[in-house]
């Protein structure tokens, strides 16, 4: 919580948008007490600003710099405390609609909805007529016009958390429903309070200043709306008095651009997604003696002293750490590693997929002789798909919802040539038939497949532009056992007919030693042992891989004891924050 | 013989399906039984949909059955709590998520996690809380207790916080614990210091363990005995020994197949016809993918055979295989 507000302090936008608002807050309470009395009628009529009056007279004989200022103070409270009022009870009927569920969250979400379809304005001005007049009375109306949208916000936010493991633990810790609602839920919405409270402030300072415009408001009252009804009474338009309105005017427009500026500010410090990432700083490669070596004959894929580097907040951080490695043309080879290791990022980087924050700062890729790293956005786009293609984990965000299975093959093909609609689809059957799938899915939408068949589209996807390299990473993590063996067993078939290498991930060791014909693995950006699966499985010699390979316990070898637990004991928990930088699953 | 310690029988859930005029439901449990004794761990296994996690929130009392009772000591709390678990039987049953980075409040530090179910059952309060926070973080392996309690959830790595999660359901001192896969989200190193700590926990305090997982492995050597499920429904239980050397079932036969295990598993072919639509609502549910069905699998669901002690299967091409094995069962 320090932390956060540390950080509102830094942000640019916070600050700006802090000082603006802080400037009026201060004028709003000390102000009054240094002009003169606003009621007064202290001169003619429509004088221009001069040294008596520095922002003129308006068309009662009044000072408007008087005026303003004092003008402030009732605006700024009517709009903060309509603010509070509109975020809160918005809060709790959201919280509490969308926690209890069922008939609660039915007759709350009705009543909001009906106060959402009745218009705010029109309802602000009935409730208005029937109300004693007074500031109270504007953050009423304004209270009773503005709430629903607020309890839809925390209504839906409530929705989503509620189904969060940390919940469920709460009750069956025994915790109250009240208690969950006020101490689990609401802290979780702290930075939506915050931005919504903001957001509210903006449209009740707008529309109370807009009901005085219109003269709903009390008008014997100084307010920034008032100022305006006065001025456009005493026809300050007609006779050019401009600065009567103007610096009214002035003041409502750079409080909303400063709550603007908050709410934003708000939203990028809580949702780093909206940040843009730190800028990697231009690394020099050095080209070493091995890296410069041509391509051996025989092998489909050299991987030369790669190294990844991520930006963060703490200048870069190093994921892949001079990873060397050859693949054979038809070979599987595999890459065991556990999060952080650097084992999807390596993946991601072979076809320069890496996110903007990353970037490779050293080392080549060599693919049939063509150095990978060194091509140009054109180049890439050829290169990707047609000679390495990938399996990704989550085989439905890699599937596009809203195509059939057909038009999604048809856009891959598409994209690396001519090719006509019919002979897409024509060769998409082909492929479903391949992944043993029936061809008629190609009308199939993918919300329609299981997890497995998702993952056979995935396949037939990667292997429809015949590519010599696939890279799948941890295609069978979120499948079954049954289902994993069904497609691993369809992808060997698959590699013994068609000839392709495959760069296998996962950090499932056993299941890769089964796999793959040599077997790579990484610990913490580095590979500390290549070797063949048949020589790992025996005498792995690096500590890591046989504390990896005891890790799992087997189902035949009367291994119930385990080895000794302190190998298990000596693996370093990982600090969190290397942990947040992996590529794949946790 | 006393009553055991949490015992299920009959146990259903359905859920409604479509828009809310449909009235079609989905069954997502059928009539489950099984029994948990002190200090004992039984591992309930099946694949994704087959209900694991539908079963580990009934009997956390986070959803309500549809049908069958729940004993806890031979106190059938269904009936007795209508309105929901009372105070005294979320002390007795406490859970362990599967997604460590989910189950934690990230708002709130190691110690309020700990301190909130102490205060809630009287367990701890006033000066005895801290202390016994400290002890309830040793004992999980997470020393310096001092220096663990005042972190939070997104300063631990995921093992660091499976251990909160179980010490949290350690502080109200239950004597039933269900853990919906609680290794399945941590790292292959920190698994197996996990499953250690749960096995100590039964022979130490004779905490009896309901063990979700899909992993076969670690099934066969964490726990005494083993459910398998299979859409809603056990096809076998037994002891874990005996269920996974000599299966019976022909979907228990089929998960073994299917663990990565031997350099060779990927070339032995999977006992199984390609999965065939939806569940059939008549006969075995595995009948559509099971290779040795007959007609008969097809029209009745199999009845409960018993080929060994305390080794229970549902299929038919058990039962008929002769008396000789029905007769020597004590029933």
């Amino acid at each position: 919580m320090r932390d956060s507000i540390r950080r509102l302090f830094r942000h640019r936008k916070a600050a700006v948008g802090g000082s603006i608002l802080l400037f009026f807050l201060v004028l709003a309470l000390i102000g009054p007490w240094l002009v003169m009395d606003p009621s007064d009628l202290v001169g003619r009529p429509h004088q221009p600003p001069s040294g008596a009056h520095l922002f003129g007279t308006n068309g009662q004989g009044q000072d408007v710099l008087a005026q303003t200022v004092v003008g402030a103070r009732e605006t700024l409270a009517v709009g903060f405390a309509v603010g509070a009022l509109v975020t809160l009870v918005g809060a709790l009927i959201g919280v509490t609609a969308g926690y209890l569920g069922r008939r609660v969250d039915d007759a709350l979400s009705l009543t909001t909805n009906v106060f959402l379809v009745i218009p705010g304005l029109p309802l602000a001005i009935v409730l208005g007529a029937y109300l004693p007049s007074g500031p109270l009375r504007m953050v009423a109306v304004l209270t009773v016009a503005g709430w629903a949208w607020n309890a839809r916000v925390f209504r839906a936010e409530a929705l989503s958390l509620r189904n969060r493991d940390f919940v469920a633990a709460a009750a069956v810790a025994g915790e109250s429903r009240a208690r969950i609602v006020a101490r689990e839920l609401l802290p979780n919405m702290a930075s939506l309070l915050g931005s919504s409270f903001i957001g509210n402030t903006l449209y009740a300072v707008g529309a109370q200043v807009g009901l005085e415009f219109l003269g709903l408001g009390d008008v014997g009252s100084v307010t920034w709306g008032t100022n305006l009804y006065w001025a456009g009474n005493d026809a300050a338009l007609l006779t050019r008095s401009w600065w009567i309105f103007v610096p009214t005017g002035v003041c409502i427009a750079l409080v909303g651009f400063s709550l603007t500026l908050l709410s934003s500010a708000i939203d990028e410090l809580t949702n780093p997604a909206l940040k843009a990432p730190p800028a990697v700083a231009a690394i020099t490669p050095v080209t070493s003696a091995a890296q410069a070596e041509p391509q051996p004959p025989g092998v489909v894929l050299s991987v030369r002293e790669l190294c990844i580097d991520y930006a963060t907040e703490r200048g870069p951080s190093r994921v892949v750490d001079t990873v060397s490695f050859d693949i054979a043309p038809g070979e599987v080879f595999g890459l065991a590693g556990e999060s952080g290791s650097g084992k999807s990022t390596i993946g991601y980087g072979l076809l320069r997929l890496l996110p903007p924050a990353a970037r490779i700062s050293q080392g080549r890729i060599l693919f049939d002789g063509t150095d990978v790293t060194a091509l140009d956005e054109e180049a890439l786009r050829a290169f990707r798909w047609a000679k390495v293609s990938m399996v990704f984990q989550s085989a439905m965000s890699a599937l596009n919802p809203v195509l059939t299975l057909g038009e999604q093959f048809h856009d891959t093909l598409a994209a690396h040539g001519r090719t006509t609609r019919a002979a897409s689809y024509a060769r998409a059957r082909e492929l479903l038939a391949m992944v043993g799938l029936s061809p008629e899915l190609v009308r199939a939408w993918p919300h329609q497949l299981s997890g497995g068949m998702r993952q056979r589209v995935g396949i037939a996807l990667a292997l429809a532009l015949e590519p010599k390299l696939v890279v799948m990473d941890e295609p069978t993590t979120a499948l079954d056992v049954v289902v994993q063996k069904e497609l691993l067993q369809r992808v060997l078939e698959l590699k013994a007919r068609l000839g392709f290498a495959v760069l296998f991930i996962t950090h499932d060791l056993p299941l890769l030693l089964a796999l793959s014909d040599r077997v790579g693995v990484l610990q913490g950006g580095k590979l500390v042992e290549v070797d063949t699966a048949a020589r790992l499985r025996t005498d792995a010699r690096h500590p890591y891989t046989r504390l990896l390979l005891s890790s799992f316990p087997h189902l035949n070898a009367d291994d119930a004891t385990g080895p000794t637990s302190n190998v298990s004991l000596a693996a370093p928990e990982r600090p969190p924050a290397l942990a947040a930088l992996s590529g794949g699953h946790r | 013989m006393s009553a055991p310690l949490l015992e299920v029988s009959g146990l259903s859930r359905s859920v409604p399906v479509g828009g809310f005029l449909s009235r079609s439901r989905r069954t997502l449990l059928k009539g489950v039984s099984f029994s948990l004794e002190r200090g004992e761990i039984v591992a309930l296994v099946g694949e994704s949909g087959s209900g694991k996690s539908t079963l580990a929130r009934l009997l956390a009392r986070l959803d309500t059955p549809d049908g069958g009772s729940l004993r806890l000591g031979g106190v059938d709390v269904l009936a007795e709590e209508r309105r929901g678990a009372s105070l005294a039987y979320r002390g007795r049953v406490q859970m362990v998520f599967q997604d460590p980075f989910a189950s934690l409040n990230p708002v709130h530090t190691v110690a309020h996690h700990l301190e909130r179910p102490l205060l809630r059952h009287g367990r701890a309060s006033g000066a005895e809380l801290t202390p016994r926070v400290h002890a309830l973080l040793e004992s999980v392996g997470l020393t310096p207790a001092a220096s663990f309690a005042q972190r939070y959830p997104h300063e631990l790595s995921g093992g660091q916080r499976q251990r909160v999660a179980v010490a949290r359901a350690l502080a109200v001192e239950p004597d039933v614990i269900i853990a919906d896969e609680p290794t399945s989200m941590l790292d292959v190193s920190t698994r197996r210091g996990v499953l250690q700590l749960l096995r100590g926990l039964t022979r130490e305090r004779g905490i009896g363990i309901l063990f979700i997982t899909h992993d076969l492995a670690s099934a066969r050597h964490l726990a005494d005995r083993i459910l398998v499920l299979y859409a809603g429904g056990v096809v076998e239980a037994g002891r874990t020994a005996d269920v996974l050397s000599a299966p019976r079932h022909p979907y228990t036969r089929l998960l073994l197949s299917a663990v990565p295990d031997g350099a060779d598993f990927l070339r032995a072919p999977l006992p199984v016809k390609a999965a065939a639509g939806p569940v059939p609502p008549r006969g075995c549910a595995f009948a559509p993918r099971c290779p040795h069905a007959d007609a008969r699998c097809h029209d009745t669901l199999p009845a409960e055979h018993h080929p060994a002690a305390d080794h229970v299967v549902r299929c038919h091409l058990e039962s008929s295989k002769g008396v000789s094995n029905d007769a020597a069962v004590p029933s």
